[in-house]
């Protein structure tokens, strides 16, 4: 278009104007059926002519389409297809210039149209936009008519304003037509998006699949919807979730794979189609009774695996689309992922809230000893079977256990629960880490799978000097003693399981009060991206950087060693010996009558380091025995009951008190007679008292003044 | 396996002597009382419970005591109780007056000859 060319004058203003309005329709209407008779009145009008036509190009055949005419609308009406080239018009588009026919009887055309309405003489132009060919236009007269080079360019002109509109038009259609596919597109993501939804949501595994079939239902707007899960062991489906179908769930229906319906939709792995069930194979008598006419199934297939089979079904008989089978085995591959991503969240819930009601709910509170400890469960949603534990042994010391069942799951938390058990009950019994070993290694080989458990195993004695260990192919535990790191590796044993009858030589450490022992799992030292060794060298740094109490230790360990490229689950324990004031003496014990033993032991290192002598020892243990006695038959049930001893001794005088939350009885019967008898004689002073909590029982006596020798 | 406290028993003639070593608490009398008596046969005149190795006893063992001497009378046995003076239980036993149930003596001949007083 090049108004440029245009003469000046009034004639030239009036055929401006008069384009102006071509522009003004052009830019007015949005489509082209509505927009091409308009423009063409006004070029009719312009160029005073009897006929005008606009045929436009389509691309994919090469043909002129009549898509607009005045005065020989059957042109439109009949479809005329001109190819490029041919004829009048043909040859307009494939020359891309104007061309006149002063007299067609003179002339090949293409159309009898044309003839056939009389038309005696036509001028035609190109269609053209900047991105090419768009059509031609033609006008005609039905008097012979010779047009002037003006009004051929007057026409071009127009031709140069119409073509733009018309692609504009035509890209605006195509646009729209776009959008209207992409927001079907759209919303059958959106119906994928919904049942992903629901699928992520944490229902529990029925409402969930229930949700998904209600979406699925409206989805595809069927009157059923229903899932059967595959059961491996017998090969048959299972009915599990259904809508308007439910009958399916409540009979339990089981189809099997290969036969029928979903049995071949499993078996094939494909979606299968029912346009009319009454002449269809189905197993399941259900469908028929309810009136089902018409089915879509899709197989659930997640990992590779198939899992189940969803099928949709109408009441009406109902020819489903190709998409609908799309969206229905894009749902389906939702549903499978849904399913196991279900089942792995369950069996991880299951087995961490196993695991930890297996590991210690609090570390028991050990006399000469402190303890911080950590569980973390590994990447991937599978809990691994590790465990630690604190014992008071029988002999006044602890045993510091830390294990790893090296199968993932449900299973390995219900091995390592047997374990731990065995490991205390063996512990409380005075096995020592040798015997330990032994026995759990004979319980490994019982169990009715084969399963490898490491076991680090240390029992600290009573004065807290000494380390006796054991490890079943265990990363050794690290001891530091005066400031010196070192790791226990002296015992070397196979894993628990692994041979029938191993050895377990047990290795003895000798450490200094204050030290630390930091028992953990391979899960804190071992990683993809880095060496044990180096992980170990982490371990012994980072220990010795921490300060000094378990759980500042315990802390610093699981910041700088657990991070997000930890994958296995990791454990760790931290035990401090502590060097008590000389002369006081607390410790809290569970009300159990094991306790008892080991407060003696302790409570006789303690009066030993204050200065009592043989009869004190005796007589003190004795006392503070009979009080501790009636902590512990008073106490509330099994659980959580405890008591505390709590000593000190001022100028070779002792005060001593036991206190518990139970209450008190009085004495009843011989015995208990006896114990108040003892306290009452054994010892110096003796009270009783009731406090809101429980009671209270307060001694003294003074040691190693011989006053008692009798 | 160790334990807290162990039995022995033996005949000698018509009685049988039975030791504890180690230590009596709540948490095993009654089983060390149930065992005593398990090993005195009905047959036996008396039973000599010699107590010197036993490191620690208190009213729970007292009560363990008294008990078997029921028992054995019961049975028409006798018991005699062999702690000597500053063996660890034999302060208890001094103060719960054992002796006025039991003879209480320092050694195993001294109880073997109380018994066949009779």
């Amino acid at each position: 278009m090049n108004e440029g060319t245009l003469t000046p004058g009034d004639a030239a203003l009036d055929q401006l104007r008069r384009l102006e309005a071509i522009t003004d329709i052009a830019l007015a209407h949005a489509g082209l059926q509505d927009m091409l008779p308009r423009l063409l009145d006004r070029v009719s009008e312009i160029l005073a002519v009897d006929t005008v036509a606009v045929l436009l190009l389509d691309e994919e055949t090469k043909e002129l389409v009549a898509t607009a005419a005045k005065g020989i609308e059957e042109e439109v009406e009949q479809g005329v297809r001109i190819p490029l080239g041919a004829g009048f018009a043909g040859r307009v588009a494939a020359e891309r210039r104007p061309i006149d026919i002063p007299d067609i009887d003179q002339t090949v055309i293409f159309n009898p149209i044309l003839r056939e309405k009389g038309i005696k003489s036509l001028l035609g132009v190109p269609l053209l936009s900047p991105t090419g060919l768009v059509g031609i236009m033609h006008v005609g007269s039905l008097t012979p008519r010779e047009f002037t080079a003006e009004e051929t360019g007057l026409l071009e002109q127009a031709a140069g304003r119409i073509a733009p509109a018309i692609e504009h038009v035509r890209l605006y259609e195509a646009e729209r037509a776009a959008r209207e596919q992409a927001e079907a597109a759209l919303t059958e993501l959106r119906a994928l998006q919904d049942l992903a939804d629901a699928a992520l949501a944490h229902l529990d595994l029925d409402e969930m699949l229930t949700e998904l079939l209600d979406r699925l239902r409206q989805s595809l707007g069927t009157d059923t919807a229903a899932i059967l899960l595959l059961d491996s062991e017998s090969d048959e489906l299972v009915a599990r979730a259904a809508r308007g179908l439910e009958e399916e769930v409540e009979r339990g229906a089981r189809v099997p794979v290969g036969r029928g319906f979903a049995g071949v939709i499993a078996a094939e792995r494909r979606v299968v189609e029912i346009p009319d069930l009454d002449h269809a194979d189905v197993v399941n008598p259900i469908l028929r009774e309810k009136g089902i006419k018409s089915m879509l199934g899709a197989p659930l297939i997640a990992g590779g695996e198939v899992r189940g089979v969803v099928h949709v079904g109408t009441l009406a008989p109902r020819t489903f689309t190709d998409g609908d089978g799309r969206l229905l085995q894009l749902a389906g591959d939702r549903i499978a992922m849904a399913l196991d991503h279900s089942r792995l969240i369950r069996e991880r819930d299951v087995a961490l809230s196993l695991q930890q009601s297996l590991l210690p709910a609090r570390l028991p509170e050990m006399p000469g000893l402190t303890l911080a400890a950590r569980y973390r469960p590994g990447q991937g949603g599978l809990v691994g079977g590790d465990w630690y534990d604190a014992i008071p042994l029988p002999n006044g010391g602890v045993g510091l256990a830390m294990g790893d069942v090296v199968s993932r799951g449900i299973r390995a938390a219900s091995v390592m629960g047997q374990l731990r058990h065995a490991l205390r009950t063996r512990a409380l019994e005075g096995d020592s880490p040798g015997e330990v070993a032994y026995h759990l290694n004979e319980m490994v080989r019982g169990l009715d799978r084969r399963e490898m458990v490491t076991l680090s195993y240390l029992a600290v004695d009573a004065s807290g000097r000494e380390v006796h260990y054991v490890s079943a192919g265990h990363p050794p535990a690290l001891c530091v003693s005066e400031g010196e790191p070192r790791f226990l590796d002296d015992a070397r044993g196979v894993p628990l399981g692994a041979l029938a009858h191993p050895r377990y030589d047990e290795a003895v450490a000798r450490i200094a009060p204050d030290s630390l022992l930091v028992l953990y799992t391979d899960g804190l030292v071992e990683r993809r991206d880095r060496a044990i060794d180096e992980g170990m060298q982490r371990l012994e740094s980072t220990t010795l950087a921490a300060g000094a109490a378990a759980e500042d230790v315990c802390r610093a360990l699981s910041d700088v060693l657990i991070d997000a490229e930890t994958e296995d689950d990791v454990a760790l324990l931290v035990a401090r010996t502590v060097a008590a004031r000389r002369d006081e003496f607390e410790l809290r014990m569970p009300a159990i009558s094991g306790s008892l033993v080991t407060l003696r032991r302790a409570l006789r290192q303690w009066l030993r380091d204050n200065g009592a002598d043989a009869d004190d020892l005796i007589e003190v243990l004795i006392a503070v025995g009979e009080a501790a006695g009636n902590a512990v038959e008073h106490a509330y049930g099994p659980g959580d009951a405890s008591f505390d001893v709590v000593g000190v001794v001022t100028g070779g005088d002792l005060e001593i008190t036991i206190r518990d939350y139970g209450s008190w009885r009085p004495p009843r019967g011989h015995n208990r007679g006896r114990g108040t008898m003892l306290m009452q004689q054994l010892m110096d002073e003796f009270e009783v008292r009731t406090t809101p909590d429980g009671t209270e029982v307060r001694m003294r006596r003074t040691l190693g003044g011989g006053t008692r020798v009798e | 396996m160790s334990e807290l406290a162990t039995v022995s028993a033996e005949r000698h003639g018509d009685h049988v002597i039975a030791a504890i070593a180690g230590e009596v608490d709540p948490s095993n009398a009654r089983q060390l009382g149930r065992d005593l008596t398990a090993r005195v046969p009905n047959d036996a005149m008396g039973v000599v419970l010699d107590l010197t190795a036993v490191e620690y006893l208190d009213s729970s063992g007292v009560q363990m005591v008294f008990e078997l001497a029921e028992r054995l009378e019961a049975r028409q046995q006798r018991l005699a109780v062999v702690v000597p003076a500053g063996a660890p239980a034999w302060k208890v036993l001094d103060i719960v007056s054992l002796d006025a149930t039991a003879p209480l003596t320092a050694t195993r001949e001294e109880a073997v000859e109380r018994l066949s007083e009779g």
